[in-house]
């Protein structure tokens, strides 16, 4: 039993160190699909392994079959190594024509070919004898005599086009110009060339016969080996130095965000994932080990706002649009926050999964000063209200003492009927009628004051601008009678509905209206005319126009009349018109006055048909 | 037009309608209107009855009804309804000759009530209009001489001082007062003083 050679030793370690090189990049390219080029290194390094072992087993053979049968497969990873480099030099540097590339894996790939159709192998037509020598002090066995093959040149042509496309790639890349490309260029493709060199040089004149030493390929390929290893190394330290990097500037970035309160967070669609900073976490009530479970969050938001939620964060995946929102979260379960967040939906390539990148804020505070303004606002158009209604509550008492003192006379009128010996039934049901009919006058009458007096919450419906018209003429029809007012209401129903509050808006109608009135009071009787009226306005919208036929407004005043304060009568706070222009503001509307004509005002409240938020 | 009518005015209809049933169960004779320029279109001095007017009315309201009502002789009581105790208003309604002034929601026998004064009052005043309208026929058909006569009566002078006021003997002053006691059909001298004061006959005479 002979010992383990050096020469085993050697080429045993050759192929171990290849092999956990081609470990190593094939599991970088497992973990990273994108690093194609680590996979063709990887290939490299395996084929290394098969030549330096079928070179060893070629060193060690008895007899000529058996070394010729150890060329013979010595071609396969040969085929693998070439391909591997000439692919990874074109994933590497980018560069190099197509047509050079599949010319030297063609080339290469017909030498292989030939070499499993010949017989022995590619290179030679027939070894009839191999010979012992020493090689660094021991024996192997080399080519004695043989017949060189009749594709030999073949070989050299393939070694030619290997040069062609390397050089092609090596010159493109030193172009580049960048010190890192140079260094590259010089490094990779220098070695890859000249292990071209020697290898062809030495091969073809050891298969003439000029020397007699083993057939050997894989001690010049350590060269391009470990070039390309080096480079790779050199790239794997910086990406890791990069990484280092981008974490430091990420906890910078939280730091900046943390200082300013703003929380950062990711979200995957495709995965359900929402990764966020501490701050994010933080004001969502979160631990830092929760899981980033897209359900966890959606589990503190608001009940009433979580639907919304999840409706618009999935059309904001699908635009890629930039998406703000602001929705109420109860980090604890029982208190409630306001958060605003803002991001924007991307994808890295047009066909990968998106992600939204953003920020959020606990905007409670903000909300809640938003909220007070809102309030006060709320209470002003409530007094504004209440006076209006002072105004105008003698002519209500009417109104309300018609229906009730009708239904007081009917009632009498039956209990006297049904006194009587034959009760007039048909009389007594039109009675009944007239009763339930003035009942209901009467109750109308009380729920649109109910509705003017209320303190209340806004509400936002749909309303048309024609049936606000109405109420307010009912409003007001009494007491314009009293006064000799002509109140005229020019309907429209075809107009589109706005949205709004309905009593906000009856409100300014009402302001309006009764500014019209006493506009025209100091007019003789014929000329006491109130009209109202809605058209569609000039930008799709609907206007509500009050005009009326008094002395019209100075231009001093126009300009001045919805300023607080300023009135021209002798009683009032002059503030109902503005507060009637607030709240056109907050419908996303406008109120305008205009002198008409014929002289008298036209006051137009102007409303978008989708409109802003009533306060 | 004779019968004795309750005229009710108020731009209520509903409120008109209920009234009148009442006031038709309690068995008046009712003509309801929606306006007072209805009413002034469709009564005349002669028409007979009373009117019932709410005061709150949009164009003519109760108290500008009732003064056209005045201007065109209708001479028929007014009661007003109202629905607020205005008392500049009832005030003036009731210088203005308004018989009543009952609120809206006052129960149903007061307004009954009013309604029956406000007849009472229009069949005593057509009363004394008819007697008046008599009277007045009876007086017309004195010469100026013996209305001469009559007027001295009236302020109670004896005959004697009758005749030597007048320039004329006591005797034709006789004659005069049997003519007169004839065509006036009363005896007494008093009798005489009263009828002449109802006809209105010689009061700027007594002042």
């Amino acid at each position: 039993m002979q010992g383990l050679s050096f020469i085993t030793i050697l080429w045993s370690s050759l192929a171990s160190g290849a092999l956990l090189l081609g470990l190593v990049h094939g599991m970088r390219w497992l973990l990273d699909r994108g690093a194609s080029a680590n996979l063709a290194f990887a290939v490299v390094a395996f084929s290394f392994v098969g030549v330096a072992f079928t070179e060893l087993g070629g060193m060690q053979a008895a007899t000529p079959d058996a070394w010729a049968r150890w060329v013979r497969w010595c071609h396969l990873p040969l085929f693998g190594l070439v391909a591997g480099t000439v692919v990874f030099v074109h994933l590497y540097f980018g560069t190099g024509r197509r047509w050079l590339l599949w010319t030297a894996i063609g080339t290469r790939g017909a030498v292989t070919a030939l070499n499993f159709l010949s017989h022995p192998n590619f290179n030679f037509a027939e070894v009839s004898s191999v010979r012992r020598l020493l090689f660094f002090g021991e024996p192997v066995t080399v080519v004695g005599d043989a017949v060189t093959g009749n594709w030999q040149w073949l070989a050299t042509l393939a070694s030619l086009a290997l040069i062609a496309y390397i050089v092609d790639a090596t010159v493109a890349q030193w172009r580049r110009g960048g010190s890192d490309d140079r260094r590259r260029a010089v490094v990779i493709g220098g070695s890859i060339l000249l292990f071209v060199l020697l290898a062809t040089s030495f091969v073809q004149l050891t298969i003439w016969g000029f020397i007699r030493l083993p057939l050997l390929i894989s001690p010049p390929f350590l060269v391009p080996l470990l070039a390309i290893a080096f480079e790779l190394s050199r790239d794997m330290l910086r990406a890791s130095r990069l990484a280092g990097e981008l974490r430091d500037s990420q906890s910078r970035l939280e730091l900046a965000a943390g200082s300013a309160r703003l929380g950062l967070w990711d979200f995957d669609g495709h995965r359900g994932h929402l990764a966020a900073s501490g701050e994010a976490r933080a004001i969502f009530g979160l631990a830092e080990g929760d899981s980033d479970d897209f359900r966890n969050w959606l589990e503190k938001v608001d009940p009433d706002d979580a639907e919304r939620l999840t409706r618009e964060i999935a059309r904001a995946l699908d635009s890629g649009e930039v998406y703000a929102t602001e929705f109420r979260i109860r980090p604890d379960g029982a208190t409630t926050r306001w958060v605003s967040i803002r991001g924007r939906a991307e994808r890295r390539t047009p066909d990968a999964p998106a992600v939204i990148r953003g920020v959020l804020r606990d905007v409670s505070q903000q909300r809640q000063a938003q909220d007070e303004t809102q309030e006060l606002r709320r209470e002003l158009a409530h007094a504004g209200r209440v006076s209006m209604l002072g105004q105008l509550s003698s002519s209500l008492a009417h109104e309300l003492t018609q229906p009730l003192s009708a239904i007081l006379r009917n009632a009498e009128a039956a209990g006297m009927l049904l006194d009587s010996r034959s009760p007039d039934h048909e009389e007594l049901k039109a009675i009944v009628t007239d009763i339930v009919r003035d009942d209901r006058r009467a109750r109308d009458v009380i729920d649109r004051l109910r509705a003017m007096l209320k303190r209340r919450e806004t509400e936002e419906q749909t309303v048309h601008g024609d049936s606000l018209l109405q109420d307010v003429a009912a409003i007001v029809r009494a007491d314009a009678a009293s006064r000799s007012i002509f109140l005229e209401h020019l309907p429209s129903p075809e107009l589109p509905a706005v949205h709004g509050d309905r009593v906000q808006l009856s409100q300014v109608l009402l302001n309006l209206v009764l500014n019209a009135m006493d506009a025209v009071a100091g007019q003789p009787a014929a000329r006491r005319h109130v009209l109202l009226s809605s058209a569609r306005s000039a930008d799709g919208g609907v206007d509500l126009c009050v005009a009326d036929t008094g002395p019209g407004i100075a231009a001093d005043a126009a300009r001045r009349i919805f300023e607080p304060f300023y009135t021209t009568k002798s009683t009032g706070m002059g503030l109902g018109l503005s507060i009637s222009r607030t709240i056109a503001e907050a419908h996303g509307g406008r109120l305008t006055v205009e002198t008409n004509a014929q002289g008298g005002a036209t006051f137009r409240l102007s409303l978008p048909v989708q409109g802003g938020t009533a306060i | 037009m004779n019968a004795v009518t309750v005229h009710l005015v108020d731009d209520d209809e509903s409120h008109v309608r209920a009234v009148a049933r009442l006031l038709s169960a309690q068995g008046f004779a009712v003509r309801a209107f929606h306006a007072g320029s209805a009413l002034l279109a469709a009564v005349s001095p002669a028409t007979r009855g009373c009117v019932v007017a709410d005061l709150e009315m949009p164009g003519l309201d109760g108290l500008a009804l009732q003064h056209e009502l005045a201007a065109a002789g209708v001479m028929m009581p007014v009661v007003f309804l109202s629905g607020r105790g205005d008392i500049p208003r009832t005030v003036k309604a009731m210088q203005e000759g308004a018989v009543d002034f009952i609120e809206k929601h006052a129960p149903a026998e007061l307004l009954v009530a009013a309604v029956r004064r406000a007849l009472a009052r229009d069949g005593d005043e057509f009363a004394r209009r008819a007697r008046l309208g008599a009277v007045s026929q009876r007086f017309a058909s004195l010469t100026k001489r013996e209305m001469e006569v009559l007027g001295e009566v009236v302020r109670g002078q004896m005959n004697k001082q009758i005749a030597a006021t007048l320039g004329i003997s006591e005797r034709t002053v006789k004659m005069h007062r049997t003519a007169i006691t004839t065509k006036v059909g009363v005896h007494s001298a008093a009798q005489l003083a009263t009828l002449a004061r109802e006809a209105g006959l010689f009061e700027e005479g007594n002042r």
